[in-house]
């Protein structure tokens, strides 16, 4: 059976972990062992994937907050702190984006979830009350 | 008129002032790859088998079911047209299990299996949502069928009746006849406090609205749902069709009213999950349908029943109808379909031919319920009919090779003729059950005997009329009481033996 991008990531990460301070040798051998499966094309893939292991190993949380203008440095940190507490995330890799057709407030996505505290939404929200 | 104006402004602004939205943490996830009406999801850690998911386009909401949950990635269904979906959208799972709207004003309207209108009129305001999937009820809340369903068609009332909360298949190619039986069922159920739900999948939108056009003629349409998921909407909204249908009827039922459902046809529904499993690619079994193909049909005609009073005392009859391919009923959602349900009615193409129509097999069509689902003055008159029909096939068969034959099987014969006869009836002119007892009191009784066979429903007709204006008194304690007593029989051979004094055309009994 072919083994998936997803089982070479686990078993490498996995490997990694049980023996600390070899992270060099282990790399070495993993790359060896990909060149004799023939499985080199899809390192891509299995970078990905040991990417979220470790991420989810680490407590690594990514996470993206969207605003209709700049934040100010007092709010960013009330946001992150919330989104901590929110994921129990030992860390977080925040990207902070601008859209304009929000007209006010913020969308925060972490962790596959989505809060949409934006004015548009509640906008949109009253709409459909109103005319629903 | 300023006062008044002014008046809503103030109350908007302090309706909008006080309004609170309230902000929900929702589930997300990314389009990985879509078409065919199918589209294959990351993310969406948390979501529900059959939830509704809402796709974010650039040209705004898509709506479509989870279907697959698989290890890293979820199927999806999508309901509307998939073409504006695109790779990377985002998809929020909105929470809740695929449901519609339901109160009682669907009644009289054409809607797709969302409830979505269409027939042009407004959108239905929803009293309540109903789930689309929901398990049958059991076994304590439910009771025997033993109140009939009139149909109104002579043949089936007579020899094979259906209760209320019964199932029972109607089978045979296309074009003899399946639709204008169920057709005909609804129309009948009018006055009879039967609410009627009409599924049409996968039919030609032209063949819907004719038969919506007939259905207001006759005046059904007061009472009926019709539900459509044409010949061009995609497989997903097929696929939902009868299942939302089903849900419109368990509103009904919930009210401790009796519906009947038509499910018109459910191997067209096969074939669009067929298509659905394929593109979600889940391994094809027997004839390419899915290993769980047979669930699909039974959990759905499973949801018909008959509640006891303590459940309110509703009931769903369920009508299914497929078609076969050049008679076969051996194939693989036949054979699924007939064992899962209380009997079948066959409908026979030479039949059909010959202008014996409905065109019913008396032989191979049965009702698991039987009697059961027959008033008292049904029973008694058409308990023994069947079998001289069946009989009497065999015996004209056998006859065509003899010329004399002894007068018992010449009685026979004739007497067959008659009753086959008798069975013939018009598209659109359901009878009444108090008039089909008296027409089978006829027959059975001999009293149709010097009849000539050509005149056969020219004397039912006449003899109808005549009854109807000398002993209603007699028709409508039948159809009150159910039943057929001594003294009713004596008025009614009084009543047919007066209407023959009239006519000119009867024969000499040999």
């Amino acid at each position: 059976m072919r083994i998936k991008p997803r089982q070479y990531a686990q078993a490498f990460f996995e490997s990694l972990i049980s023996a600390p301070g070899q992270e060099k040798a282990m790399a070495t051998s993993f790359a060896s062992l990909l060149f004799k499966n023939g499985q080199i094309s899809s390192l891509a893939e299995i970078l990905e994937c040991f990417d979220i292991l470790w991420q989810k190993h680490y407590g690594v949380v990514s996470a993206e907050i969207v605003s209709a203008r700049p934040l100010s440095p007092e709010i960013l940190s009330e946001l992150k702190i919330f989104i901590v507490e929110r994921v129990k995330a030992e860390e977080l890799k925040i990207e902070e984006k601008i859209d304009k057709s929000l007209i006010g407030g913020t969308v925060l996505r972490y962790g596959g979830r989505l809060l949409d505290l934006s004015l548009r939404n509640k906008i949109d929200k009253l709409k459909n009350d109103l005319v629903g | 008129m300023s006062n008044t104006k002014d008046f809503i402004v103030e109350e908007l602004k302090k309706q909008i002032a006080g309004f609170q939205s309230e902000v929900k943490e929702k589930t997300v996830g990314q389009v990985k790859e879509v078409g065919d009406g199918i589209a294959r999801l990351s993310g969406l850690s948390d979501v529900m088998m059959s939830e509704m998911l809402e796709f974010k386009t650039s040209v705004g909401s898509r709506f479509g079911v989870a279907l697959n949950l698989d290890e890293d990635s979820v199927g999806a269904i999508v309901l509307d047209d998939c073409l504006a979906i695109k790779e990377g959208d985002e998809v929020v799972a909105t929470g809740k299990i695929l449901e519609v709207p339901v109160s009682d004003k669907i009644v009289g309207r054409v809607l797709n299996p969302l409830g979505k209108s269409l027939d042009g009129h407004e959108e239905i305001k929803a009293e309540k949502y109903y789930p689309v999937e929901k398990v049958a009820p059991g076994v304590i809340t439910r009771e025997s069928v033993k109140k009939p369903l009139q149909t109104g068609i002579k043949a089936i009332d007579a020899m094979i009746p259906i209760g209320r909360g019964q199932r029972e298949l109607i089978i045979s190619d296309r074009q003899i006849g399946k639709t204008a039986i169920v057709i005909d069922a609804i129309i009948n159920q009018k006055g009879q406090n039967v609410k009627c739900i009409y599924v049409a999948i996968g039919q030609k939108e032209s063949k819907v609205a004719g038969l919506v056009a007939k259905l207001k003629e006759a005046g059904a349409m007061a009472y009926t749902t019709v539900v459509v998921a044409g010949a061009s909407d995609p497989a997903s909204l097929l696929y939902i069709a009868p299942y939302a249908g089903c849900a419109m009827a368990e509103y009904f039922l919930d009210k401790g009213e009796d519906v009947l459902i038509v499910y018109d046809d459910l191997s067209k529904h096969a074939a669009a999950y067929r298509e659905i499993s394929l593109l979600l690619r889940r391994p094809p079994g027997r004839e390419a349908y899915p290993g769980d193909v047979f669930y699909l049909h039974s959990r759905l005609l499973e949801r018909a029943c008959k509640l006891n009073k303590d459940f309110g005392g509703g009931s769903i009859t369920a009508l299914p109808i497929i078609e076969t391919q050049s008679g076969d009923v051996s194939a693989y959602i036949p054979t699924n379909v007939i064992s899962i349900t209380d009997g079948q009615i066959y409908l026979e193409p030479d039949l059909f031919y010959q202008g014996n129509r409905p065109a019913i097999n008396a032989g191979i069509s049965v009702s698991r319920v039987g009697s059961a689902a027959q008033i008292k003055a049904m029973k008694k008159v058409a308990g023994k009919m069947r079998l001289e029909v069946a009989q009497y096939r065999e015996l004209a068969a056998f006859a065509q090779f003899s010329s004399d034959l002894d007068s018992e099987t010449k009685t026979k014969l004739e007497r067959g003729k008659r009753i086959v006869e008798i069975l013939k009836q018009p598209q659109y002119m359901p009878m009444p059950v108090e008039e089909q007892v008296a027409v089978f009191f006829a027959v059975t009784h001999g009293l149709m005997d010097d009849v000539p066979v050509l005149n056969i429903t020219q004397f039912e007709s006449g003899m109808l009329e005549s009854l109807r204006n000398k002993i209603a008194d007699v028709l409508k304690k039948i159809k009150d009481s159910g039943e057929l007593d001594e003294e009713s029989q004596k008025q009614l051979t009084q009543g047919i033996n007066d209407y023959k004094e009239t006519l000119d055309y009867l024969e000499e009994v040999f």
